[in-house]
């Protein structure tokens, strides 16, 4: 198969887990733990960073952002921005520093979800007054279920970024 | 990593960055640019999350059967005595009922929960890290709802409808501080406003704000929506009151925690009240 058409059968691929992951936001009931439940857009934008280089990243974060965003109804474009620069940063960084593991995957999908979940709170309830005190309550397992959450999606991303579609 | 930002890539996530920043922008003037793709979306999943809602109702319906079994038992027990309390009630119900339409007819007053148009609905979606609770129907503009419609269950109010797309709408529920419903205490029919409150909303509950500060209503008084101004009808139990009103810094004003008849983070499905009558209207 020609290095293009590989290419483009990947990111169709991406494209479909991306979906996949916002069918699974939003169904309701299904994997919510009390009143907890992964963001799985961001474990899949983290879990593709790590495979992909900087560029192809941030445009596929820009996208789990923008579906984040049109799925909730919050400022379309405030996710899609901030899961811009966190999908090329994770890429960054794994290209730079780190390597392409389990464990890194699971480690940059927590370190990615910490600035989604404080910015929502600042911009979506501290801005506006709503200062409840179950925030941090919410939070700890919320990184945790997040990071979980990249644990079923790193094998997946692996299989069709290194041994299905490898453009090298 | 000095290359990468002098180089190429770095220039368009730039430039996609700043894209990100005027959409923010043009969503947030209210031009509804964002609603166009949102309406898309909606759309394209709309089928999709239909089906995968049912899915899931499935799924949790079969692991609860063996998960929630000694929480059952529990409340089994609980409902076995208050089974008892409500036969007892029943006899003096149904005397107090006939009493009722005699009174009804002597002085001709229609029923207040008469008169609605209803649309059923299922829910499609949820995210459990929405704020308030708030989740999506499987019907929309085409089906008749609009911006504003009431959303009930059996059990009374869920919340409004906050954002109408042609075949899914959103819930705002009545957890949510961007509510404001209307009400009065059934017991002695003073007013007040539900809003939703995010330190009460943590434990899936509500206020009511603006009763008079000498407001006498007790906890487990009813609180039914009032109707007042014509854009919600009267008379649809909201919930019981938590605690007695705590009357405000000033003493004019008192607000009291609700605990909501409807549990919003477990309701299946709902009915949109898209329309009612005259009867089912209060005072303007």
């Amino acid at each position: 198969m020609r290095l293009q058409s590989r290419r483009r059968l990947k990111w169709l691929c991406y494209a479909l887990l991306i979906l996949l992951c916002c069918l699974l936001q939003t169904m309701p009931r299904l994997l919510t733990f009390g009143q907890v439940k992964p963001i799985w857009l961001i474990a899949a934008c983290c879990v593709i960073a790590v495979f992909e280089q900087p560029l192809p990243a941030g445009i596929c974060g820009m996208c789990c952002g923008l579906l984040y965003d049109m799925a909730w109804g919050s400022l379309l474009g405030f996710n899609g921005g901030l899961f811009l620069l966190i999908g090329a940063g994770v890429s960054l960084f794994v290209t730079y520093l780190l390597r392409q593991r389990l464990t890194v995957a699971l480690l940059v999908t927590a370190c990615g979800t910490l600035p989604v979940l404080l910015a929502g709170y600042l911009f979506y309830n501290v801005m506006w007054g709503y200062t409840g005190g179950s925030f941090w309550l919410l939070l700890i397992p919320n990184l945790l279920l997040t990071a979980l959450a990249a644990l079923p999606l790193y094998p997946i991303v692996r299989l069709l970024a290194v041994r299905w579609f490898p453009e090298r | 990593m000095r290359e990468f930002l002098r180089g190429r890539q770095a220039r368009i996530l730039a430039v996609l960055f700043l894209l990100m920043l005027g959409l923010m922008l043009l969503d947030a003037s209210g031009e509804g640019y964002g609603s166009a793709p949102s309406r898309l979306l909606a759309a394209v999943t709309a089928p999709l999350q239909k089906a995968t809602a049912a899915l899931s109702d499935r799924w949790a319906s079969f692991f609860s059967r063996y998960t929630d079994a000694a929480a059952a038992h529990e409340q089994a027990a609980a409902l076995e005595a208050e089974n008892d309390e409500l036969r007892r009630q029943l006899i003096e119900l149904d005397e107090l009922r006939r009493q009722n339409e005699q009174y009804r007819q002597e002085l001709a007053i229609a029923d207040t929960t008469e008169g609605l148009t209803t649309l059923p609905a299922a829910v499609i979606a949820r995210d459990a890290n929405a704020r308030f609770s708030a989740f999506e129907i499987d019907v929309g503009k085409k089906d008749g709802v609009e911006v504003g419609n009431l959303v009930i269950t059996p059990s009374g109010v869920a919340g409004v409808v906050s954002a109408a797309y042609d075949r899914v709408a959103r819930v705002t529920t009545v957890l949510s501080p961007e509510i404001s419903i209307g009400v009065c205490i059934s017991a002695t029919g003073e007013l007040g406003e539900v809003q939703g409150d995010p330190a009460a909303a943590a434990e899936g509950k509500t206020l009511v704000k603006l009763l008079p500060g000498d407001c006498a209503a007790e906890a487990g008084s009813l609180v039914v929506t009032a109707g007042v101004g014509g854009n919600y009808p009267r008379g649809l139990l909201l919930g019981t009151l938590e605690t007695g009103v705590q009357a405000g810094e000033n003493g004019v004003e008192g607000s009291a925690r609700l605990i909501p008849a409807v549990d919003v983070n477990e309701i299946v499905n709902v009915s949109v009240v898209t329309g009612f009558t005259d009867s089912a209207k209060g005072g303007e």
